[in-house]
């Protein structure tokens, strides 16, 4: 459950610390504590995939 | 990009000096002018939100901000034989007691064409206050002699823009004066307001102005050049004529004390006397919601930045005399000035008099809506407000601390700048000692 939606949150952190980790969170509108909890719906993965391009052209 | 004309710089921000102790937001009334986001470049300023105050530079411990004046280039081009006349704020009498007149000497030295005092534009911005309230203008009005409040107002409270006297300043209304007998020449201000650099460069001002030359700076120069004053003659300023109590702008309530010489009935409560943070944290907006409910019998508000007025503005020396002082030396000013000039009720006619021939003048002042840069900000909803505050560790109300280390006063205030990228939430207190207890496990 939520396995690849945190390793995004991770992905994020990695990118640009706690602000880009914020960002996908905001983006997203799921705290990352509350990532486990989803399921990794393609849904859910479409809409993390997107905020993450969003993340990258932010913070790289 | 905006059509708005961009606010000038006026407060600079050395990099290497600034710690990022978050002291200049603490201070700061309008918070998101600053930009926290990068610890390398320090806390860099947004001048399209930030409203002049100065009380980050009177803040800093570390010396990393510092304000931009005209001072430099008023002394080189005076040198290179530009045609330029001084009009002094009434503020410069108590900032260089008992040398007023060697220092009107020493411009005279160095090729200033003429000195005016602003202390008669004072009494010609009461009179075409009194002309306003007489005509019907909107009430309250608000005076506008302080720049910050105007700034202010057109940034984060537009609502309040129609209230602003429809009239220039007293700087403005004597540069007015000045360029309708003296047409042609370049002024400039000297100033105890860092802040006057933004409405000398604002098109609805008409670029009377050109110098906004600090109180501070000239004695700086002064110093570093070791000029003594006293050397100089004692000079008389260049007319219309002068001031009367138009000499007590400078402080706190002193639009007031010109106001009562018309005689205008009002009650104590029709005349709001305000200044320093205040103003920001309480007054605009209960004045706001007043003018919303209809409640507001305000006729006039005397409103200043500065805690102390402009004797003691951004662009003094402030530790150089204290406001007991600064008060003494505006008495003495004033005795004298009456003794000497205002003696008799014939004295009083001649004043108004002339204030009542200057219909030709164009004393207007319009003004900008500058909103747009703080509506640009986003507003963080209650559901981002939780996400941002989770993500930071602060799970219960118990974590909410609002301890305003920071500089933001509330975490709510924080997860805005948080939101708009001009803070870096690792430098939270909670989020810090979370994070050492976590780690020191």
């Amino acid at each position: 459950m939520g396995q690849k939606l945190l390793e995004m949150y991770g992905a994020a952190k990695k990118l640009g610390g706690l602000n880009a980790q914020i960002r996908l969170a905001v983006l997203t509108n799921s705290p990352s504590t509350k990532a486990l909890e989803l399921p990794d719906s393609p849904e859910n993965i479409e809409k993390f995939n997107k905020a993450m391009d969003i993340v990258r052209k932010e913070f790289s | 990009m905006s059509d708005i004309k961009q606010l000038p710089e006026i407060i600079k921000v050395d990099k290497e000096k600034c710690v990022n102790c978050h002291l200049c937001i603490g201070v700061c009334p309008v918070k998101y002018c600053n930009d926290a986001s990068n610890e390398k470049e320090g806390i860099k300023i947004n001048s399209n939100l930030c409203i002049g105050c100065g009380s980050c530079i009177k803040a800093c411990t570390h010396e990393a901000r510092t304000f931009i004046d005209d001072t430099e280039k008023f002394i080189e081009d005076l040198k290179n034989g530009v045609k330029i006349g001084t009009i002094v704020a009434p503020a410069v009498d108590v900032n260089f007691p008992h040398q007023l007149k060697n220092l009107l000497g020493w411009f005279k030295s160095l090729n200033v064409s003429m000195n005016f005092d602003v202390s008669f534009g004072a009494e010609i911005t009461t009179y075409q206050y009194l002309m306003a309230v007489k005509s019907g203008a909107k009430t309250p009005i608000i005076a506008q002699p302080c720049p910050c409040v105007v700034s202010y107002i057109e940034t984060y409270k537009p609502s309040l823009i129609k209230h602003l006297a429809p009239t220039g300043s007293p700087t403005m209304d004597m540069a007015a004066w000045v360029h309708h007998n003296y047409p042609g020449m370049k002024l400039a201000f000297i100033s105890p307001c860092i802040a006057k650099k933004r409405e000398f460069e604002d098109p609805n001002t008409k670029g009377m102005v050109s110098y906004n030359v600090t109180i501070s700076n000239l004695k700086k120069y002064i110093h570093d050049n070791g000029i003594n004053l006293d050397s100089f003659a004692e000079t008389d300023f260049d007319g219309p004529m002068e001031a009367e109590k138009g000499l007590l702008y400078s402080q706190p309530g002193g639009l007031y004390e010109t106001f009562k010489r018309y005689n205008v009935p009002l009650k104590i409560n029709q005349v709001r006397k305000t200044e320093g943070s205040e103003i920001y944290e309480e007054f605009f907006n209960e004045l706001e919601g007043e003018l919303y409910k209809g409640t507001c019998d305000v006729i006039v508000v005397d409103v200043l930045n500065c805690l102390h007025g402009c004797n003691r503005g951004t662009g003094t020396n402030y530790k150089e005399r204290t406001t007991d002082d600064v008060l003494k030396l505006q008495a003495e000013r004033l005795e004298k000035h009456k003794n000497q000039y205002y003696p008799n009720q014939e004295s009083m006619e001649k004043l108004e008099e002339t204030l009542q021939n200057m219909e030709d003048i164009d004393f207007s002042r319009s003004y900008t809506d500058r909103s747009e840069f703080s509506k640009a900000l986003q507003e963080p909803s209650p559901e981002i407000t939780d996400i941002i505050n989770q993500e930071m560790g602060k799970f219960d109300k118990k974590d909410i601390k609002n301890c305003g280390a920071c500089g933001y006063a509330s975490c709510k205030n924080m997860t805005k700048a948080v939101l708009n990228s001009l803070y870096r939430p690792e430098q939270c207190h909670h989020f810090l000692e979370s994070f050492f207890k976590e780690n020191s496990k």
